[in-house]
């Protein structure tokens, strides 16, 4: 593999659009490595990693498909990395924490109350779901990156959402009565 | 934002997730790396993090730089891998930061600038660099003489990725719709000269030589030295500037 500065685009423009790409998608990146259990440092590297094999072929990017080819690269990365499921991370003391920090306004607690619900989708759904939830992904685009049929995403993502609401209505039921307590 | 093209159903968020799933939904995006980690990933690359809020610009950029549908595919006699003297300075410049950042180096500032202290002052990349650091001068070049705006260069980008994609694939009437836009709407645009040398490939695979010559000649007498200047007359089938 080539050294990180021979893999820099060698025209200016090219480092426009890759600025360009990483300012618009390297959050998204990061989350989807995330979500394949590397920690926050690893997910660091491989991003960079992401960018840099992006940085070399940028000219096959096609514009309209930049998110979908960078987190496709980033799961490419991440199962050499011995990373090939879906791990939505939730500490062990999560729902301790929960019930003590659990004001509305807090970030922190939201995301501790995202994580708790996404934990309860099965690992094998939680991706499809996120990726077109979340990240905005079409079904092809989604069944190309996951190597799956089209059928297949849309049944996964169904079955998904019945996971998640089901679980953010248990949540939210034993939030309610906790603060009725 | 409207429904996708394709055959599922609307986005949570966007139909009837109620106000919890909504809340959920919307912290799974606060997942992001920290502003340093950021600054990290993007010194390695070369590139400048972006203000907070560019990157919806940028995502909407991306939708605005598929005017062109064509796939895209490398075109092995482009002119484009030849930039003016110009901008040489900004791609060697990001060149030599290519080595990855530590992770525990120190960070002078919160946003780590794209390149180390180039010999010469260049034109950074992105003009929200330029907001973000007013005391990085913008290189004397002819190039300065406009003043730009992050959405202008967006903009700019955008129509010469369009123009560079269309050329790829083999769009060269497209590509010279495109680059005429361009140079109408931005006479004195960032990427005028790369944009003319483009109008000088297009022409020559239009078959017209004429036409591209006397273009190829007018851009070799201002641009007499350069490596693009080289380019194009070889491109046109001048003789060497």
């Amino acid at each position: 593999m080539a050294a990180p500065a021979q893999r820099i685009p060698a025209t200016a423009v090219d480092r426009v659009r890759l600025e360009r790409i990483f300012n618009a998608h390297h959050a998204t990146v990061w989350r989807a490595l995330r979500r394949r259990g590397l920690s926050a440092e690893a997910a660091e590297d491989a991003t960079q990693e992401t960018f840099l094999l992006a940085a070399e072929r940028l000219d096959d990017i096609r514009p309209e498909s930049e998110k979908a080819f960078l987190i496709a690269t980033a799961l490419r990365v991440a199962h050499t990395l011995g990373r090939k499921t879906v791990r939505w991370e939730l500490d062990e003391d999560m729902d301790q924490r929960l019930s003590t920090n659990r004001d509305a306004s807090d970030k922190r607690a939201d995301t501790q109350l995202c994580d708790l619900v996404l934990s309860k989708v099965d690992a094998d759904l939680v991706e499809v779901f996120v990726l077109y939830e979340l990240e905005g992904l079409t079904s092809p685009e989604i069944a190309e990156l996951l190597q799956i049929p089209l059928g297949s995403v849309a049944s996964r993502l169904r079955r998904a959402r019945e996971q998640f609401r089901s679980a953010a209505a248990r949540v939210e039921t034993s939030l309610k009565k906790e603060g009725e307590s | 934002m409207n429904r996708p093209m394709d055959d599922l159903p609307e986005r949570l968020i966007e139909s009837d997730a109620t106000t919890f799933e909504r809340r959920v939904l919307g912290a799974a995006l606060q997942k992001q790396p920290s502003r340093a980690a950021s600054a990290r990933m993007a010194k390695a690359l070369g590139v400048t993090v972006a203000a907070v809020g560019t990157a919806t610009a940028a995502s909407t950029l991306a939708a605005d730089v598929a005017v062109t549908k064509a796939t895209a595919t490398v075109a092995t006699t482009s002119l484009w891998p030849w930039v003016s003297a110009g901008v040489i300075g900004l791609v060697v410049a990001g060149a030599v930061v290519g080595t990855r950042a530590g992770r525990h180096a120190p960070e002078p500032h919160p946003v780590a600038p794209a390149v180390s202290a180039p010999p010469t002052p260049v034109p950074p990349p992105v003009a929200d660099a330029v907001a973000e650091t007013p005391q990085r001068a913008v290189a004397p070049t002819q190039r300065s003489r406009a003043v730009t705006t992050a959405g202008d260069l967006r903009d700019q980008v955008a129509f010469i990725d369009s123009a560079r994609t269309a050329m790829s694939a083999g769009g060269s009437r497209r590509a010279l719709e495109i680059l005429r836009r361009y140079l109408d709407r931005y006479p004195a645009g960032s990427f005028r000269p790369e944009a003319i040398a483009l109008e000088v490939e297009a022409l020559m695979k239009l078959g017209r030589e004429a036409e591209a010559r006397a273009l190829a000649e007018r851009f070799v007498a201002e641009h007499r030295g350069s490596l693009l200047a080289r380019r194009v007359a070889d491109v046109a089938g001048l003789t060497a500037p």
